[in-house]
């Protein structure tokens, strides 16, 4: 159970990281928000969910197959955001939506 | 010659590419493969679908009574017995006579008895087709192996210094402008696998160094063949007394390994000069749960059952021996090997997607199709579509060809080899005889598609173990090649149900400039 808990958790912190960082820049961020430009602590919240999803990993299986699970979980997850943004971009709309909101709370 | 570096880059990026995409595509493949060798045994070789063992086996009442009378009457250096683990429900036997010729075979562990299994070579033909590509001979498949290599690190170094937007367009797939997507395609795949891609083709050449540059092995240790190694992997052995001797007891033996290891189990058993006063018992850690390749080996007295020699690798072997780990992936993770899997699959989709972008551009940019954009775009079928069309092939010659048929493992490589051969043929003469650049594609996809479903098919007709009966009797590895098969149907199938709507657009200026 908690190794289901564990992947979990790693995988959502892992794509919802590359998605900060994808929506951090302007194009993708218009392209879902359609004005303004995107709020400046998404890049560093996207950063800070790699890195949470980093400490998983390691919870996971250790610090050398931990590093070696989130290293090579790049090329699937970036992939898979990838071809989200270009086909299903309204999928990271409640993300987006989520991030501006914080931001305008602040 | 050029305007600036960058220039100078895409030259050698794109000479370099094209000179080595072939070899690079077909290791990639074939390395992914790899990975599930073990799971190709069980698809490949039914008698081998055991259940696994849930009891720990006994060494001197399970495995001895059973590898005894199979050496009886005969003088071995040594035979060696590798464990069942969690990917492998079998005990392997190999032996090895004075001569040092080497026999392998496989024992059910729970009945028993011997198991036939040279009707296939299983998992290991894509294993070892992964570096000697089936050129054994003066190792040539090895040394075009370690060449692709070196040169597939320059091309990486060279694509990394022309990708200017490196981090602009780190998520960038524009899916609608046409030769662009490859090109989004082939740098996404190829950037966010770079750790990867340079992690596998340096310890890759790491591995094989002494067979690439022998040289300085052969200066230092000259005409001690193995000596480099013994010293290396800080090894022990001891020469035969040519008195007779007992065996004590291995599982003592085992027991005293597991306390020396701390948490470690043991993987193999081997026994040197066996039925010799002189006899030595090494026992070596199993890797599952660790990258490093580093066995631990623990050397015993055979008729004492005392410990005689423990190897400890210096840091310099240490490191080697990681790298090595990281290559070969012993380690048994799920988790872990799907992703290297999906790596490997990535690699191919890095090199598919370049070769695809440097035809479709040149198409755009010349008239009529060439010489070298022609023989590029049947390399390109021969590869994407005929390579797994030729595994497939071997796949399905697995399941149709007579048990009784002699040399059949040989009847299913040339079956691999036969079918590549078909498909290679069929993309020339599609690609020469029309001017529509789609053509082999649709054909070849809808084949693969056809033949993806037929394995699961044969394997159901064959065995009854149907992918249903496989998943409810917990088979997974059966039942993992089976539903890849399917997966790779439905991919192949949807191919080609789109190459039959999309009609051939006529290329525009803009789209030219675009790219």
């Amino acid at each position: 159970m908690l190794e289901v808990l564990l992947v979990t958790g790693l995988l959502a912190l892992h794509l919802s990281g590359l998605a900060c960082l994808a929506l951090a820049q302007n194009k993708h961020w218009q392209r879902l928000q359609n004005q303004g430009s995107c709020p400046t602590r998404v890049a560093p919240i996207g950063w800070g969910s790699l890195a949470l999803s980093l400490l998983l990993a390691w919870a996971y299986q250790g610090a050398a197959f931990g590093s070696l699970i989130w290293l090579l979980l790049l090329p699937p997850s970036g992939l898979a955001l990838s071809f989200t943004l270009a086909w299903q971009p309204h999928w990271l709309r409640p993300l987006a939506r989520l991030l501006s909101r914080a931001d305008e709370k602040r | 010659m050029f305007a600036n570096l960058r220039q100078a880059m895409l030259w050698l990026h794109s000479v370099l590419g094209l000179g080595c995409v072939g070899l690079l595509f077909l290791v990639f493949f074939m390395g992914s493969l790899a990975l599930y060798d073990s799971e190709l045994d069980r698809w490949m070789l039914p008698q081998t679908r055991l259940p696994m063992a849930t009891t720990e086996l006994s060494l001197d009442s399970q495995v001895l009574p059973l590898v005894e009378p199979l050496i009886a009457g005969q003088t071995l250096e040594q035979w060696y017995v590798e464990l069942p683990n969690s990917r492998v429900p079998l005990l392997r036997l190999q032996t090895w006579d004075l001569q040092g010729e080497g026999h392998s075979r496989f024992i059910d562990p729970g009945a028993g008895h011997l198991l036939e299994t040279a009707g296939s070579q299983g998992g290991d033909f894509f294993y070892r087709f992964h570096y000697t590509l089936h050129l054994q001979a003066g190792r040539l498949g090895l040394l075009l192996v370690g060449l692709a290599s070196m040169i597939g690190l320059l091309v990486i170094i060279a694509g990394l210094l022309i990708h200017v937007r490196l981090f602009k367009d780190f998520f960038s797939f524009r899916p609608d402008k046409a030769p662009r997507r490859l090109l989004d395609l082939h740098n996404l795949s190829g950037v966010l696998a770079l750790p990867f891609f340079l992690l596998i083709l340096l310890s890759g050449l790491v591995i094989s160094f002494p067979i690439y540059l022998p040289v300085g092995i052969l200066a230092a240790y000259q005409e001690q063949a193995g000596k480099f190694e013994r010293e290396a992997r800080d090894l022990f052995s001891r020469p035969a007394s040519g008195r007779t001797g007992s065996l004590a007891s291995l599982d003592a033996m085992v027991e005293q390994a597991r306390t020396i290891w701390q948490d470690g189990e043991p993987a193999f058993v081997r026994v040197w000069h066996p039925g010799d006063a002189r006899a030595y018992v090494e026992i070596g850690r199993s890797l599952a749960k660790r990258l490093s390749t580093d066995a631990e080996p623990l050397y015993f007295d055979g008729s004492s059952g005392q410990l005689l020699w423990q190897a400890r690798l210096k840091p310099a072997a240490s490191t080697y021996s990681l790298l090595a780990g990281l290559h070969v992936a012993h380690f048994q993770q799920p988790l872990l090997r799907a992703l290297y899997f999906l790596a490997g699959v990535g690699g191919c989709l890095m090199l598919a997607s370049g070769l695809l972008y440097w035809i479709e551009k040149r198409r755009l940019r010349l008239p009529a199709g060439r010489a070298g954009l022609r023989s590029m775009q049947a390399l390109a079928a021969s590869l994407i579509t005929g390579l797994p069309l030729a595994t497939l092939s071997m796949l399905a010659a697995n399941r149709l060809l007579p048990e009784t048929l002699a040399q059949r493992a040989d009847w299913e490589v040339a079956a691999f080899c036969a079918a590549w051969l078909a498909a290679t043929l069929h993309s020339i003469f599609i690609v020469y005889r029309s001017a529509e650049h789609r053509a082999p594609w649709r054909a070849q996809c809808g084949l693969v598609a056809l033949l993806a479903l037929a394995a699961p098919l044969l394997n159901g007709l064959s065995t009854g173990d149907y992918l249903w009966r496989t998943l409810g009797q917990g088979q997974w590895a059966v039942a993992g090649v089976d539903g890849a098969l399917l997966l790779v149907a439905i991919l192949a199938g949807g191919a080609w149900l789109r190459l039959a709507r999309i009609e051939t657009r006529p290329a525009r200026l803009e789209a030219v400039k675009d790219a």
